[in-house]
């Protein structure tokens, strides 16, 4: 059994993969799939990686020639780090190299996306903003609204109610940080008009593909998390600060102590005076401390190994279910990191089509702990 | 102040009184194991004897439901007989309803059509958009309140040690060392969130919220709306931090290979354990615990603090849960 996909892409034939981009793919498109403009076929899929501040015309040709089909970046402008800092910040990010942190800078990368034909969306998904941050949210919209970005991705409902209220004509793509992870949810962001929905990480390929099918046409877009960063917290509801401090709170190492939980019924008046002791035997303890150091290690993924949580295998049942967009997490990472993310999942996908891997329905998998997957249920 | 409680099964008419409930604590001799349970707080005092200055003695309300976990929505069997000893006791209910799949959705549905055939007047804890846009759409005569994970406010534990109303002398003092940098619109910001928003105080007071409900913060909370929109309640001592459908304490008794993985199997873990998380950070909390898929922190006001706090966010309802809300 091999540890994981990379391990799969890395050790695989070289000369295999030669012939299957001759079969399918070409220069700009290495696995194969349909080009912009084109019909929308099965098998139609696209990628999108994080760009930010330091990303030149050069490094844009490289992840597009990688497999790059969109963009999505955030951006802090001057007078919004002036007043806020990185630390509260316009988006999910809180650290400095994750963003654009200009106007100008941001208008030359959109300029150049485009100029290659492909989109790029800019993320207003801090969970929320407050009614003095509003003045600097509006200028900001309107700024990159003239750069003609092509989509917001926004999570807060107070925002996007300013933002139709001022007739912002930039489409709007609901991000997972939104939390729709039922068709009551979708439904109720789609009164509002947009163009995609980001489905959160923490849904199987099951539930996605249910909500998709249940969405009444016509449906929006549908884009998943497929690489890197599962967070181990629903993102919506998560309130802990990135900023301030290294480390996530997530993340952060913790010495855990078990009991055994005191219940109402132990207060009601006629055990009143009786004795607790929330003591937890040896033969509870052990699976307890087991679990909690494979806890750390599924939180602390990456630093550990330097290879992150994946989900390439279940491209194809994800495609199926009606998903277009995979968003290949990687916002503050250098270019020659997404370059070679995009590359990895390209052959890692090639790979898991290679073998027909069909997660959900095959006892074959190629990697060993469903945690580092992002959409294998046991 | 009007006051709450959380109920979790097995409770009796007597507990309603906090005074008794408070004396009845007091005299226990297992206070160790009640402070290792977030019941007792390092001195030996209770929470519920806390609560007793805020001019609170008898609670007039029963909060039920699960919050956090779809896994943990009750019964219709449960709800009836919540809402028998509801009627019994003279009661007013709230049911709290977690974030959830289109499966939870079902569950969800399904306590809506038993409450509307039981109750004429009930409130219902919103914490996901879906089961927002489901009551709102279907709510009868119900009141809508706006749940704790709704209005996303960070909790920061952290930086909790001499919370909740010197965050921002905190601040300053840190300012010195520049090891924590806030200005005054940092901590505006950190106070507040998307309810201070008047346009979406609008919207979701078209669309039935009443009542919003909050956790005491360390960094402070500002009252997010004008004094008569909106009522506002405070959960007590159990402070939301983060919560997950991957949940730790449910992979207990799975193999490695089967572990953490959404709304994966569990053998209902949260009904039997509680864990105390010991972070060795100088600023943390020190009274952190994780209950199934959810972590909390326990408020550490002081009965001062906790007067102060309430006044100055014009909280109306304590939702007062001596054990874990979960």
């Amino acid at each position: 059994m091999l540890l994981s996909p990379f391990s799969a892409a890395l050790n695989s034939d070289d000369s295999h993969i030669i012939i299957i981009l001759k079969y399918v793919g070409t220069d700009n498109n290495p696995v194969g799939r349909m080009e912009k403009g084109q019909s929308v076929m099965d098998g139609d899929f696209f990628f999108t990686i994080g760009t930010s501040e330091n990303d030149t015309p050069s490094v844009v040709k490289d992840l597009i020639a990688a497999g790059a089909d969109e963009f999505y970046c955030g951006i802090i402008p001057p007078d919004w780090a002036e007043k806020y800092g990185f630390q509260i910040s316009l988006n999910r990010r809180e650290f400095r190299g994750n963003h654009f942190l200009s106007y100008e800078s941001l208008a030359r990368m959109v300029e150049e996306v485009h100029s290659r034909d492909r989109e790029i969306f800019v993320t207003f998904n801090a969970s929320y903003y407050v009614d003095r941050m509003y003045k600097l949210i509006i200028g900001c919209v309107k700024r990159l609204e003239e750069m003609k970005v092509d989509g917001f991705i926004v999570s807060d409902i107070a925002l996007i109610l300013a933002l139709r209220k001022l007739g912002i004509s930039v489409p709007l793509i609901i991000s997972g940080e939104a939390g729709v992870y039922n068709n009551e949810a979708l439904d109720f962001f789609r009164e509002f008009g947009i163009r995609r929905v980001i489905l959160p990480r923490h849904l199987t390929v099951g539930e996605i593909g249910d909500i998709i099918a249940r969405c009444a046409e016509p449906k929006p877009e549908f884009e998943v998390f497929l690489m890197n960063q599962r967070c181990p917290y629903n993102s919506n509801v998560c309130t802990p600060s990135h900023g301030w401090i290294e480390g996530n709170f997530c993340f952060s190492i913790y010495d855990k102590f078990l009991y055994k939980r005191v219940s109402q019924a132990d207060f009601a008046e006629e055990k009143t005076r009786r004795g607790f002791d929330g003591r937890v035997p040896l033969k509870t303890m052990t699976p307890w401390l087991d679990n909690c150091a494979n806890y750390n290690f599924f939180t602390k993924v990456n630093s550990y190994t330097g290879e992150d949580v994946c989900g390439v295998c279940a491209v194809d049942d994800l495609i199926a279910a009606g998903v277009k967009h995979f968003k290949l997490v990687s916002r503050g990472y250098s270019p020659g990191e997404r370059t070679s993310l995009l590359r990895k999942t390209g052959s890692v996908l090639r790979e898991c089509r290679k073998r027909r891997m069909k997660p959900a329905a095959s006892r074959e998998r190629l990697c060993e702990v469903a945690y580092r997957c992002y959409y294998r249920n046991p | 102040m009007e006051l709450a409680l959380h109920y979790q099964g097995g409770m009796t008419g007597g507990m309603l009184n906090l005074k008794r409930f408070e004396r009845r604590l007091s005299h226990r001799r297992d206070k160790d194991s009640l402070f290792r349970q977030g019941i007792v707080d390092s001195t030996g005092e209770t929470y519920a004897g806390k609560l007793l200055a805020l001019d609170v003695t008898e609670a007039n309300r029963i909060y039920f439901g699960s919050e956090f976990c779809e896994k943990r929505i009750p019964g219709k069997k449960e709800l009836k007989e919540v809402l028998r000893f509801c009627d019994n006791n003279n009661l007013g209910f709230t049911l709290l309803t977690p974030l959830v799949t289109n499966a939870g959705m079902n569950s969800v549905r399904r306590l809506l059509d038993v409450l509307a055939a039981k109750r004429t007047t009930a409130e219902i804890v919103v914490n996901d958009p879906g089961v927002f846009h489901v009551v709102r759409r279907d709510r009868g005569e119900f009141e809508i309140v706006w749940g704790r994970l709704m209005s996303h406010l960070k909790t920061m534990p952290r930086f909790a040690r001499e919370w909740p109303l010197n965050f921002a002398a905190k601040a300053d003092e840190e300012r010195q060392t520049g090891a924590l940098r806030l200005n005054a619109e940092q901590i505006y910001a950190l106070r507040n969130s998307s309810l201070s928003v008047g346009l979406f105080q609008k919207f979701i007071r078209k669309e039935g919220v009443r009542r919003l409900e909050f956790d005491p913060l360390p960094q402070g909370m500002s009252a997010p709306a004008k004094e008569g929109s909106f009522r506002l309640s405070l959960h007590y001592p159990w402070v939301y931090i983060t919560s997950s459908r991957i949940c730790e304490m449910g992979a207990m008794g799975l193999d490695r290979d089967e572990k953490f993985t959404p709304g994966g199997e569990c053998g209902f873990e949260c009904r039997r354990y509680i864990a105390q998380w010991d972070l060795a950070a100088p600023r943390a909390s020190d009274r952190i615990f994780n209950v199934g898929n959810t972590v909390f922190m326990i408020c550490g006001l002081s009965r001062e603090g906790l007067v102060k706090y309430a006044a100055s966010c014009r909280i109306d309802r304590v939702v007062f849960s001596f054990l874990p809300p979960f």
